[in-house]
């Protein structure tokens, strides 16, 4: 591991009246599985969102692959692959044709796309649908089209929000084992989870966010440390200890702004 | 009554939800409601000087009129045959409540009321500025009122009645009476276009009596045989509605994603889509993308093509225009002028974009994310989608107009200019608006609302060519002016679309998801 890919500093971003991050720091390193946790609502998806470029920030620098992506928006983006929560890609495309679609935007050449595609079909198992509408898929394999949609550019970071929903068992297993390997390669994994466990045993550094600022970051080690919890204490414990610890008052209190409201029926 | 009111309360909040949830709504439908208003003026002064020509001249048009009545009646009725429809989270919170059905329905039928009045504002206001102009008397607006609402009623208890039975009958028999009540209600109709002797003046229908209530009532006159023959019908539907409300079809009920003029969800539309696709993904699937194409925007072109052919929007088009065909023969052969099919081109060309552009925003919002985090230039996917949806929108067209008027000897010059104006500034002004819509910012935007303002703004940007249009139209202008005119709208409209079409790709920018 060498050096940041990915640096937030004192990110802000407020919408619908809720202050999502307040300040937030997080340093991602070159070569490693980065773990985003957090109770809901924390700003794990708000983070991610400006880190790829469909939620602006209010306040604060992000730069990734050393770009600031407010003064270059567009160049950064061919370094990240991005997978979002919720999974919603152009159903009327065979796999085959959206795998190409995903490869041509980001400019990929033409043979490097085949080549790409053959080898993510294989690796997620998709051969088989390689001509079916995605219409037609079931929801874990659209989230593993997605995925291989995100690689097909081989990119130095991939961005996935809850990559393990709605995959099956066996899939999870080769999806981690696909991580794995890419990091190995040098390239870098940035998952936001819920999953502790797994959390726990992919990743090499974990940041624990609530109320959208960062309260703990490091490896087990140091998150046990900063917990001041035992040697064998999993990441639940330590993450459950730390967030009960969190809870203070906000240090900016979003203005308490009357719900618009045109109709008023009822007692309230 | 106050579990009733209760739920009526609930189902309005839900209906209207969006305009409770963002000022942006409530300015949409400000827009709606005042770009209504011109059309309702309109209306309502051609209607007062038909009027004013005659109460000989007004008996002609209750054939008209109830034919007309009668077509949406029968939409009522079609409706019917999938059984009684409930909104999803009624299925689960509502009819689990200890309500029984007749409560649920008559909550049911006060919400659908208001929300027709909500959406079809412009009628009474037409029918006020009708009233004063024509110094109606108080009895003949108080019938006229009264006529409509029970004619309502007697629709909305025919259909609930209609689609409880359905529910709970399986079999093919009530919708053989259905599909009975249609053609027998319709058959009339046909009579405005060929040959026949039934007329709706002489049949005891409903929507004779309500068309001849409205007519009379309009002169002046009192309509008490009819307005009685309309309160017969109500009478008898309320029997039907109160021994099928007694029927417990909750067990049977449909459950529907929530529907509304405000809804802001298009989990309606995005069903509809999937079903095309099933449909068309056997005929779109011969054609495919290959990575070898060179340039990007070619690539994207064809990628926009494929979404056409396989979501149904290519074949809708196509549809449309050959209904259109079939209209224009029919009426050609019957001796209409010219400017009656330009002006049914008219509409159908100024409609034909909006509905692209819906197709496009149901079937690629949510999928939006991709082309958003690929780091390629935004210019580049609008100029594809605007270049396809061009092409779509003006080469049917074109194709059906080449055809016409060489059959028919007649300039196509004017037809094709209106054509291309059309859906040059049609397509790229209904794009602009609806990615100035997209995004988080304005989820709570009802997208009917937002269809609306894009057909607005449209129709502002065409003035030129309507224009142009009317008085080729008007004073028969020589071959050598219209084709000075010509000119003149085709670099207005070039004009107009790479303005918008910059506009959009700088709009598409700021989306934020």
């Amino acid at each position: 591991m060498s050096g940041a890919i990915v640096q937030l500093m004192n990110v802000w971003k407020a919408y619908d009246g809720v202050q999502a991050l307040q300040g937030l720091d997080l340093e991602i390193l070159r070569g490693e599985i980065f773990g985003l946790i957090g109770p809901n609502g924390a700003g794990k998806t708000t983070a991610i969102k400006i880190i790829v470029g469909i939620l602006k920030m209010d306040k604060g620098i992000v730069r990734v692959g050393g770009h600031n992506i407010t003064d270059n928006p567009y160049e950064y983006k061919r370094l990240i692959g991005y997978v979002p929560e919720v999974v919603s890609l152009p159903d009327y495309l065979t796999v085959e044709e959206f795998l190409t679609y995903s490869g041509k935007i980001r400019g990929v050449p033409s043979s490097m796309i085949r080549e790409q595609t053959d080898f993510y079909l294989k690796a997620f198992e998709l051969e088989e649908k390689r001509k079916t509408m995605i219409f037609f898929l079931s929801r874990g394999m659209k989230q593993k089209a997605a995925m291989a949609s995100a690689l097909i550019h081989d990119p130095d970071i991939l961005i996935l929000d809850e990559p393990f929903i709605g995959i099956d068992p066996a899939g999870q297993y080769k999806v981690k084992e696909l991580f794995n390997e890419r990091v190995r390669a040098g390239k870098t994994i940035f998952i936001s989870t819920h999953m502790l466990d797994t959390a726990e045993r992919l990743c090499n550094r974990v940041a624990i966010i609530y109320r959208g600022r960062g309260i703990a970051s490091g490896n087990m080690e140091n998150l046990r440390r900063l917990s001041k919890t035992g040697e064998n204490t999993t990441l639940e414990e330590v993450f459950l200890k730390l967030t009960q610890e969190a809870v203070q008052p906000y240090p900016e209190e979003p203005p308490k702004k009357r719900p618009f409201s045109l109709f008023r029926f009822g007692g309230r | 009554m106050g579990l009733v009111i209760d739920l009526f309360k609930m189902k309005i909040k839900v209906l209207f939800g969006s305009l409770r949830a963002s000022k942006t709504s409530l300015l949409l439908f400000l827009v709606y409601f005042l770009g209504m208003l011109p059309a309702a003026i309109g209306l309502s002064m051609s209607a007062v000087e038909l009027l004013q020509r005659g109460v000989e001249f007004l008996s002609a048009y209750v054939d008209t009129l109830a034919a007309i009545i009668s077509g949406f009646m029968a939409l009522a009725l079609i409706s019917t045959y999938t059984g009684f429809k409930v909104f999803e989270y009624e299925q689960g919170f509502v009819l689990t409540a200890p309500i029984n059905p007749r409560q649920y329905l008559l909550a049911d039928l006060l919400s659908d009321m208001v929300v027709l009045i909500f959406f079809f504002n412009m009628v009474p206001i037409s029918l006020m500025i009708v009233a004063i102009r024509l110094a109606l008397s108080i009895t003949s607006i108080l019938v006229m009122f009264f006529s409509f609402l029970l004619f309502v009623f007697f629709v909305g208890f025919l259909k609930y009645s209609l689609s409880i039975y359905a529910s709970i009958y399986e079999g093919i028999g009530l919708k053989i009476v259905t599909s009975a009540v249609i053609v027998v209600l319709l058959l009339p109709a046909a009579g405005l276009f060929a040959p026949l002797s039934i007329r709706y003046g002489e049949l005891p229908y409903p929507t004779t009596f309500l068309a001849r209530c409205i007519l009379e009532s309009l002169s002046n006159r009192l309509c008490i045989g009819s307005f009685l023959g309309l309160g017969l019908h109500f009478m008898a539907l309320l029997a039907i509605f109160l021994a099928s409300s007694r029927r417990n079809f909750f067990p049977f009920a449909n459950p529907i994603p929530l529907m509304s003029p405000f809804d802001t969800s298009m989990r309606m539309q995005s069903i509809k889509v999937g079903k095309s696709m099933k449909t068309f993904s056997h005929i779109g699937l011969r054609m495919t993308l290959n990575p070898d194409s060179k340039s990007l925007l070619r690539f994207l072109m064809k990628k926009e093509f494929l979404r056409m052919v396989r979501d149904g929007s290519l074949f809708t088009t196509l549809l449309m225009y050959t209904i259109l065909s079939f209209i224009v023969m029919f009426s050609t052969e019957r001796g209409a002028p010219t400017p009656i099919w330009l002006s049914i081109l008219m509409v159908y060309s100024f409609m034909v974009p909006s509905m692209l552009i819906n197709l496009w925003r149901v079937v690629e919002m949510d999928s939006l994310w991709m082309p958003l985090t690929s780091g390629m230039s935004l210019d580049n996917l609008v100029k594809a989608i605007l270049y396809d949806l061009v092409m779509i929108a003006f080469a049917i067209p074109a194709a059906f107009i080449a055809a016409f008027t060489i059959f028919n000897r007649i300039d196509p010059l004017m037809p094709l200019v209106l054509v291309f104006s059309v859906s040059m500034i049609g397509c790229s002004a209904n794009l602009y608006v609806v990615t100035r819509f997209l995004g988080r910012k304005h989820r709570a935007a009802p997208w009917m609302m937002i269809s609306w303002a894009s057909l607005l703004l449209t129709a502002l940007l065409l003035t030129p060519t309507y224009i142009f249009s009317g008085l080729s139209l008007l004073w028969n202008f020589s071959l050598q002016l219209n084709a000075v005119l010509s000119t003149f709208i085709i670099a207005y409209s070039i004009l107009v679309f790479i303005y918008l079409s910059k506009a959009t790709a700088k709009a598409a920018l700021s989306i934020e998801i």
